[in-house]
């Protein structure tokens, strides 16, 4: 019992922290970041685990924690009210080559990141863009003018 | 102006309506998790050893070990017994607290004897002469279900003469 209660406890502070840390985090995948990750998936290992070394063990923990994610997927499919505090909310950040800098600076974004993020998707100039969103995945997306 | 892209609402997704304690909702679950941070750093949940201390006139017995710990955790108690007068057969009685979901790893010496009082656990460490002292270690691992507070009393006695105690206890953080 203990080591599903343990992988619902570590799922939902992953979870927890997914979401306050901010898309700015979570959009870069820098080296740096990749290494993040797996220390912190290591260190969230032991805590579910932990001496448990046993084949019913695995099944426990990785199925406690595809359960949770697919009951986390379903709760925001089927209650629409839920979604944005389980998923969040687009914000828009460029409307018509206007930096809306409000909005960019409180996702933390700069916009000599922006320009980059934009370059990457052949977008040489601000001035070029119509629609400039920051999805829940921590994604911009573009919408250039016509 | 130009058509929005679909699935995005204006006051919303640009004018941020509605959203502006978003922020501040972020800022206290990270002040939260701060906290949990400065509270471990305290000491909160483990596993700093703190010293405990009871003195007769016979003798004075010490116990240094963590009250706080957590589950998996390696951890040492060392017991140490000052003779202000000689035992002659100094003994140890620990709480079945000491024993309860830990593995012992080790006990450095090995006791002339062990036994079992009442449930209570009897280490006797022999004689010790007048002015000297005797050291006992016991290397400890936290069973990970062992979750929860217990007695770890340590009683130091001369034969069947109660020279000391102290009182402690053990709270396992999950």
């Amino acid at each position: 019992m203990d080591i599903v209660v343990r992988a619902i406890v570590a799922f939902a502070f992953v979870f927890l922290l997914t979401r306050v840390v901010g898309r700015r985090e979570l959009s870069s995948l820098e080296p740096f970041d990749l290494i993040m990750i797996v220390v912190i998936g290591d260190l969230v290992q032991q805590g579910i685990t932990q001496s448990d070394m046993s084949g019913v063990g695995i099944v426990l923990a990785a199925g406690t924690i595809a359960l949770m994610t697919v009951l986390v997927a379903y709760v925001s499919f089927r209650f629409g009210r839920l979604r944005p505090i389980l998923e969040g909310e687009p914000i828009v950040i460029v409307q018509e080559g206007e930096v809306l800098s409000g909005n960019l600076r409180r996702e933390r974004l700069t916009v000599e990141e922006l320009t980059a993020q934009a370059r990457l998707q052949q977008i040489g100039s601000i001035d070029e863009i119509q629609w400039a969103v920051l999805e829940t995945s921590g994604t911009i997306s573009f919408v250039k003018k016509q | 102006m130009a058509e929005k892209p679909d699935g995005i609402v204006l006051k919303r997704h640009r004018d941020l309506d509605g959203r502006d304690n978003h922020p501040w909702i972020r800022r206290v679950l990270l002040g939260l998790i701060a906290a949990m941070l400065v509270l471990a750093l305290a000491n909160v949940f483990g596993q700093r050893p703190s010293t405990s201390r009871a003195a007769s006139p016979a003798a004075v017995l010490s116990v240094y070990s963590p009250s706080r710990v957590r589950g998996g955790l390696l951890y040492t108690a060392r017991f140490h017994v000052t003779a202000r007068n000689e035992l002659q057969k100094a003994t140890l009685v620990l709480d079945p607290g000491w024993f309860e979901g830990m593995q012992v790893n080790s006990i450095v010496p090995q006791p002339v004897q062990e036994g079992s009082r009442n449930g209570r656990v009897v280490y006797e460490l022999g004689h010790i002469a007048k002015g000297d002292s005797s050291i006992l270690w016991i290397q400890f691992q936290v069973n990970p279900t062992n979750v929860g507070r217990r007695s770890q009393n340590v009683e130091l006695d001369d034969g069947a003469q109660l020279i000391s105690t102290i009182h402690r206890s053990i709270t396992v953080y999950p």
